[in-house]
């Protein structure tokens, strides 16, 4: 094998390619041709190197030096520099956002120094669409140990003992799952993937299956092993073409070398997994609604029992596990139940994988070991909230969580703890708010995507979604009345107790930990027609503080409808009748001279402003006479 | 262009009487008396229009009827006949008439024909444009592709719509039938998922995500100031089939909050106020 002096490791995830790495790839490799560098230096385009927004990324080896935001005509900077004089290019460090410390090496950064990664051990590290880089990452050799050397018993037992709990959402025991599936008989069984990452705010799925796919499909294998299934498949969703590209390279290859397809390593177990392409319906992660969506039909659920691993696909017996879950499976087969348990807790063991977004400054994906305080994630990995604003909320799980509050920071990321709070772990997508979010609206926001997604089989989830609905948007556009936080949560209770999936049963978890936790913000909007983060344009009012305004005029050219006027170095006014309550002017200020008051302000700054145009008119007459 | 009518008869006289009418009506008229002329004229032109006369033996039309409705699936065919049996209005339908017409027919039920067609095909069931021949032979291809594949229906759907752009009516039909299944079934699938859409899209799509990384992000702004600018409403195409516009829930790339995709390049970290310069450089 061809060894080279350096290695340049490029992200090539959809974050990254979206951000020009492809364009990066062709820039750099032209550039070492033209140095005569091509025998010293490696280019490997990865999957998802996980700090999306610092994109693109690249890390050097063997220095393990990280560049981010590279451009293609930092280029020529970096051959000549780094590659030829050995000196790394500081302007395109890592600059950390709180004291502006510039950190040059990968393993420095607390993005990643705090991370552990086991689903994710192989990102960054190897070419996804090689298979050798995989099988040198220890690859398809434990595959290998459970299918020449294991029984299916002790497959299973041994994922019982680890305690690997489904990462799609529910957190089943996936062991449990299996033994279920292992004792049913059937002339055929599957085993399927469910990679139909619908959750809002997630994106660890796709990434997995981007950035190391192979590690899909030995988690696949092992599985269909335990149970004794001889066919798979692998549900994606369409907006994931990146991911479905590399799977079916990853496919392709394994069979190749017979790690797929007929009589595996000279046995008699076989396995073919084809892949399936989702078409955009949220209740396909469920199990049962996804099976009928590989039937060709409408994705909606059954009731259980008879559960999957009884009557699945085509009814026959079938596991479902997520792709988060498989990619945990082989080092678990290697390693052992016990070097498993070693991270995590009792009863949340391992590590979980978590999408990181909205107000913070490191987004993008990390992997934690589970029991880590949200805290130690929002501001030790994640480096706190940008722009100098305060944290409001995290929101965890998607569609079917909630939001949890600043008090609830120091509770440990486990399935149990969160569950306490109102959310739940999910899939893994935390979004963080900052105090420009108003809560009713990312509630209102929930609502519309699960109105909208509910499949329509049950009444209380159908009817009752789209009734919450309408009454968040009246909160929202101050038509709310006493009694609607009541109403809200009632409802909330009858469709959690009558829904037949997950969905329904999870529906209004936004909307009950938002009344939970941020009460005073629904009674707000409700009382005092006020929404105090300026969101809702119709219950909100803005107006300038004439002793903090400084009279920059920033805001005045910010402002799309000319509406903020005043002269230089003096305070600005707002002209309340062409004011549309864009909140452009809020954001822009930087000196918190903008103000935001209840819609009720709105016609008495209007009285008095014609007011004192009447009185401003006369001595200005006086004036130009 | 021309609106083109043809209708096919053993009457000679009918047949231009009734050519005679339509013209001083605008349309431009053929008609034929054999079937096999009836075929390459429909295979050749494009008509809106095809009035058909069903004589007692009526096996052989059954089986024009069939063909012009393969080559021409937008077309309105409507079976003309003075005494109607059941079994050959039942056969007609099946083949892919639409309407049936009572002769002898007067006037201004030819020309009242004539303008359901011509509306009809405004509705968007004329294929005229979108659905050339070559596109329908693609279309059978892959259902016979996949015709043996255990549900086979989305994947089919899938390609179809990969093909086309979109999937008009004309199009489950061919499914349907492709793959027997009930047109009820293949139009409660296309319906329930999202990605299937029965509108044609415009020549570049843009999709907005409103995943909840870009909705705090605010790209709710940005559809409305697409929405605003091009005139466009979500699910919309402009007038010059320029753009049409969609939104989607999350693309997973939530790093680069708020992000849209035009076609099948993604852009990040967008804002409403530049929306419109980035949309700039799409011809």
């Amino acid at each position: 094998m061809k060894t080279h002096r350096i290695s340049v490791m490029l992200c090539g995830g959809t974050g990254c390619i979206a951000s020009g790495s492809m364009k990066l790839r062709d820039a750099m490799v032209e550039e070492i041709k033209k140095r005569g560098l091509q025998d010293e230096v490696n280019v490997v385009l990865t999957g998802c190197n996980g700090f999306c927004a610092q994109g693109p990324v690249m890390t050097i080896y063997p220095e393990d030096i990280f560049y981010q935001k590279v451009t293609v005509d930092d280029i020529p900077l970096i051959v000549e520099e780094h590659f030829i004089k050995g000196r790394p290019v500081e302007k395109l460090f890592y600059k950390e956002p709180v004291k502006k410390k510039v950190i040059p090496l990968m393993r420095d950064i607390p993005f990643f120094s705090l991370q552990v990664l086991r689903a994710l051990r192989n990102k960054g590290l190897i070419d996804a669409e090689k298979i050798d880089e995989y099988i040198a990452r220890d690859g398809y050799q434990a595959a290998a140990k459970a299918i020449t050397q294991m029984t299916s018993e002790q497959i299973i037992d041994e994922m019982k003992r680890s305690g690997l709990r489904g990462r799609g959402g529910a957190g089943f025991p996936a062991g449990l799952k299996w033994e279920l599936c292992a004792k049913v008989e059937g002339d055929q069984k599957y085993i399927l993937c469910n990679g139909d990452e619908g959750d809002p705010g997630a994106f660890m799925d796709r990434s997995i299956m981007e950035a190391d796919p192979h590690v899909v499909l030995e988690g696949m294998l092992i599985g269909a092993k335990a149970i004794g299934a001889s066919k798979g498949y692998i549900y994606v969703r369409a907006e994931y073409p990146l991911a479905v590209q590399r799977l079916k390279i990853a496919i392709d290859q394994a069979k190749e070398y017979g790690l797929l397809g007929d009589n595996i390593l000279g046995t008699d177990f076989s396995l073919d997994i084809e892949i399936y392409l989702g078409a955009g319906a949220f209740v396909c992660g469920e199990e049962t609604a996804l099976m009928r969506s590989i039937e060709g039909e409408r994705g909606m659920p059954r009731p259980r029992p008879p559960f999957p691993a009884q009557k699945g696909l085509w009814d026959k017996p079938s596991v479902l596990n997520n792709v988060e879950t498989y990619a945990n499976i082989p080092m678990i087969i290697l390693k052992g139940a016990d070097w498993f348990r070693s991270m995590g807790t009792e009863k949340s063991a391992g590590t979980k994988v978590f999408a990181l977004s909205g107000a913070i400054n490191n987004i993008g994906l990390i992997e934690v070991p589970m029991g880590i305080p949200l805290r130690q994630i929002i501001y030790d990995i994640g480096g706190g909230i940008p722009k100098g604003r305060k944290f409001k909320a995290v929101q965890l799980g998607g569609p079917s969580g909630g939001c949890m509050p600043e008090p609830l920071l120091d509770t440990p990321v486990t399935y149990e703890d969160i569950v306490q709070t109102g959310a739940i772990v999910g899939s893994g997508g935390m979004v963080v708010m900052d105090n420009f979010n108003c809560m009713v609206n990312v509630a209102k926001f929930f609502l519309e995507f699960t109105a909208d997604e509910s499949c329509g089989k049950c009444t209380p989830c159908r009817v009752g979604t789209t009734v919450m609905l309408d009454i968040l948007t009246r909160i929202t556009e101050g038509k709310g009345h006493e009694g609607d936080i009541e109403l809200l949560q009632s409802m909330s209770k009858d469709i959690i107790e009558s829904s037949l999936c997950g969905l329904g049963q999870t529906a209004p978890n936004p909307v009950l930990t938002t009344i939970k936790y941020f009460r005073d913000e629904y009674e707000s909007h409700i009382n005092e027609k006020w929404c105090k983060t300026g969101v809702c344009r119709d219950l909100c009012t803005f107006y300038i503080n004439k002793e903090k305004c400084i009279g920059c005029g920033a805001c005045a050219r910010a402002c799309p409808k000319k509406a903020i006027s005043g002269e230089k170095k003096k305070p600005h006014e707002i002209d309340q009748n062409m004011c549309i309550q864009c909140r452009v002017c809020y954001e822009t200020c930087k000196f918190d001279s903008v103000m935001i008051g209840p819609r009720s302000m709105r016609e008495e700054l209007k009285k008095k402003e014609e007011k004192e145009q009447t009185t401003d008119a006369e001595p200005q007459s006086v004036e130009t006479a | 262009m021309d609106t083109k009518i043809l209708v096919v008869d053993n009457d000679k006289s009918l047949l231009q009487n009734c050519k005679s009418v339509l013209e001083t009506e605008g349309y431009a008229v053929d008609y034929c008396m054999s079937h096999s002329e009836a075929e390459s004229l429909f295979k050749n032109n494009d008509y809106v229009l095809m009035m058909i006369y069903m004589p007692e033996c009526y096996a052989e039309t059954v089986q024009l009827i069939r063909s012009a409705r393969s080559v021409r699936p937008g077309m309105l065919i409507s079976a003309v006949s003075d005494a109607p049996s059941h079994g050959s209005l039942k056969s007609a339908v099946a083949a892919g008439a639409k309407n049936y017409l009572r002769a002898p027919v007067a006037q201004p039920q030819i020309i009242a024909e004539a303008k359901k067609a011509v509306s009809r095909a405004a509705e968007g069931h004329s294929c005229c444009s979108d659905i050339t021949p070559e596109i329908l032979a693609g279309l059978d291809e892959i259902i016979k592709n996949n015709k043996s594949r255990q549900g086979a229906l989305i994947p089919v759907l899938q390609a179809a719509q990969e093909l086309i752009g979109y999937l008009p009516v004309d199009v489950l039909k061919r499914v349907a039938s492709g793959l027997d299944i009930p047109e009820s079934e293949v139009h409660g699938v296309v319906s329930f998922y999202s990605i299937f859409t029965m509108k044609p899209k415009g020549r570049h799509n843009i999709r907005v995500c409103l995943g909840t990384a870009c909705y705090v992000k605010g790209s709710e702004e940005i559809v409305k100031k697409i929405s605003e600018e091009l005139k466009l409403d979500v699910g919309g195409m402009t007038e010059d089939k320029k753009f049409s516009l969609e939104t989607v829930r999350c693309l997973g790339a939530c790093g680069l909050a708020p992000v849209l995709v035009v076609g099948k390049e993604t852009f990040g970290d967008v804002h409403a106020k530049d929306v419109m310069n980035l949309l700039k450089q799409f011809e």
